[in-house]
């Protein structure tokens, strides 16, 4: 192994792994909560849905849009500021953390919305007929029903959020992506620029492996 | 019990208003069964999704049980709804749930406890029949059984209307009867006031009391199923009747005929205006040396074209037969051997 890869140390590769994991966490948990709440939002405030509402359907529907269209690494410096507030230092994995879920959730309220749609308008109607309440229709009917939507739309922006945080580390965040550029390929150590690489790839196959197998269990169509 | 009076519906859209009913005046009596049959178009969804108000009238006042459903809030107009059960032509279950979850679904919404739940879908799986599947997904059901849990779901809150919205045209012909069966077992058994739509006039002879057609947003005819059947006042009405009292243009399907004379040669006439009708049927019975029954027959009216249709078995040499064929279609007849 040491042969192998003469210059990588395996006790910070270690650490980087563990910090990407854990950036890849909470801002995963972050973006699930806040794609599924603004996607919910878009699809009821639509014309002709539950809850229409023109001026919050367009004005969320810019936002979304904005977000989703600014590139990553200009988005991370456009967010210092709010990042400065929010956690009070611009280096570190905590640092990454708000520019990796705006950059994420807009995306994935897009990938809910489309979800939402696809929920059989007869069906929602039927809960209609039976007397539901507009609540009742978001939990018993919306959610379940575009399950498999959600979460397969979650394992496509886990995958996007992973390089996200590999981008984020060549500007300070920490994890593999600091360990890729910093000790990689600024000092020419190409093992350890291709170790962090096998890792950030093994992470990716097991989360797309996941999200495969908990979408077909969860798909009854 | 439900009440239509003046009813007008105009749905605005993009290219202007479309007026989808017009003055719409009908009544349907507790534990009846009633027909609305129309042709795409007509109407007949909107009619029935305005008696639980999925569908708001333009105008009028539709009454359930002497209440008028448009006037009431949103809260009094959900607990209205409970008491009207309503089926779909594409059955709308959810598919997330099991058999069992989706009759429990109204069950769940009016929060009735898990156990009390549990017993009534029970009870409503033995009525429509689903024994065994209750843990089944919709996806893994034929259509229709997914008919009998969409109608074991709208009978779950014990309503006392129960709406139908081309319940049956998904489904094959055997399905459909035995979807109808349970219709009528559950109109007689639970007194359930059944209002039913369709473009099958089948559906209306087989099950219903009194029946309404439906044309262009209007009821052109309206009356007892008997009555209209033995005396259909509109052409509509004739063309729905012809559906049942004849097979579509002649047509008895090659098999079933088959099925029905097993024995005997078989063959099918078919001749318009220009050809006379006298010479064809002297001709059919003048062979001495065949003997020949007719087996079915069909005249459309004058405003169709006269066109006629007549299968007839015969019994004889089969030389014979085939001369006998021939010499009929020389009039100008299109012969058709369906056996030899
Ligand atoms: N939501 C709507 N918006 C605009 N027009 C509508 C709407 N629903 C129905 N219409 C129009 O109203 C008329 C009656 O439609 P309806 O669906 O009631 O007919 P139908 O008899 O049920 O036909 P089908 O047998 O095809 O279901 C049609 O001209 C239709 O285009
Ligand atoms: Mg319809």
């Amino acid at each position: 192994m040491s042969q192998l890869f003469p210059n990588v140390d395996w006790m910070s590769m270690w650490t980087a792994t563990v910090e990407t994991l854990y950036m890849t966490f909470v801002s995963a948990v972050f973006t699930f909560i806040l794609g599924i709440a603004l996607g919910l939002l878009l699809f009821l405030t639509a014309s002709g849905s539950l809850y229409e509402n023109k001026w919050i359907y367009r004005t969320v529907s810019s936002i979304v849009n904005v977000f989703r269209s600014i590139p990553f690494i200009i988005l991370i410096i456009l967010l210092i500021p709010l990042t400065v507030l929010i956690v009070r230092t611009m280096i570190g994995a905590s640092a990454a953390l708000p520019s990796i879920i705006i950059g994420s959730a807009p995306f994935y309220a897009r990938l809910v919305e489309i979800g939402l749609r696809e929920v059989d308008k007869g069906v929602i109607e039927a809960a209609q007929a039976m007397g539901a309440t507009r609540a009742q229709i978001v939990w018993k009917v919306l959610l379940p029903e575009s399950l498999p939507s959600i979460v397969s739309g979650m394992t496509v922006t886990l995958i996007a959020l992973i390089s996200n945080t590999a981008m984020a580390g060549v500007v300070g965040a920490g994890g593999l992506g600091t360990l890729a550029y910093n000790d990689g390929f600024e000092a020419y150590k190409n093992d350890v620029t291709f170790v962090a690489t096998i890792i950030i790839l093994i992470i990716v196959f097991i989360i797309q492996f996941a999200g495969d197998l908990i979408t077909r269990k969860v798909d009854k169509r | 019990m439900i009440r239509f009076t003046d009813v007008k519906k105009v749905y605005q859209t993009g290219n202007g208003p479309v007026q989808a009913l017009a003055d719409l005046n009908l009544e349907v009596r507790r534990g009846e069964i009633f027909g609305i049959i129309g042709y795409s178009g007509a109407g007949k969804s909107t009619l029935i999704r305005l008696i639980n108000l999925l569908e708001k009238p333009t105008e009028g006042r539709i009454e359930v049980e002497g209440r008028a459903l448009n006037t009431l809030s949103e809260k009094e107009l959900r607990l209205e709804r409970k008491k009207i059960g309503m089926i779909f032509q594409h059955f709308n279950l959810l598919w997330s749930r099991t058999v069992e979850e989706n009759i429990a679904f109204p069950l769940e919404l009016a929060g009735l406890p898990r156990k009390k739940r549990k017993e009534r879908v029970a009870e409503l799986i033995r009525l429509v029949g689903l024994n065994g599947r209750e843990h089944t997904y919709p996806s893994q059901l034929s259509g229709g059984q997914k008919q009998r849990v969409g109608i074991a779901r709208a009978l779950a809150s014990r309503p006392q209307v129960l709406l139908c919205d081309e319940a049956t045209s998904a489904l094959d012909p055997k399905t459909t009867d035995s979807i109808l069966n349970l219709l009528v077992e559950i109109n007689r058994k639970l007194g359930l006031t059944i209002v039913l739509i369709t473009h099958e006039m089948h559906v209306i002879k087989k099950i219903c009391t009194r029946v309404a057609v439906l044309d262009k947003g209007m009821i052109v005819e309206e009356g007892k199923v008997e009555d209209v059947f033995n005396e259909p006042k509109q052409l509509i009405t004739r063309e729905f009747v012809r559906q049942v009292t004849q097979h579509p243009s002649g047509e008895i399907p090659g098999e079933e005929l088959i099925n029905a004379y097993p024995d005997g040669r078989l063959a099918k006439f078919v001749f318009g205006r220009g050809v006379s009708q006298q010479q064809v049927i002297s001709r059919l019975f003048s062979n001495q040396r065949l003997s020949v029954t007719i087996v079915s027959g069909m005249f459309e009216p004058e405003e169709n074209g006269a066109q006629a249709s007549i299968i007839v078995r015969a019994e004889g040499d089969p030389d014979v037969f085939r001369e006998w064929i021939g010499s009929i279609s020389e009039l100008g007849v299109k012969a058709e051997v369906i056996r030899s």
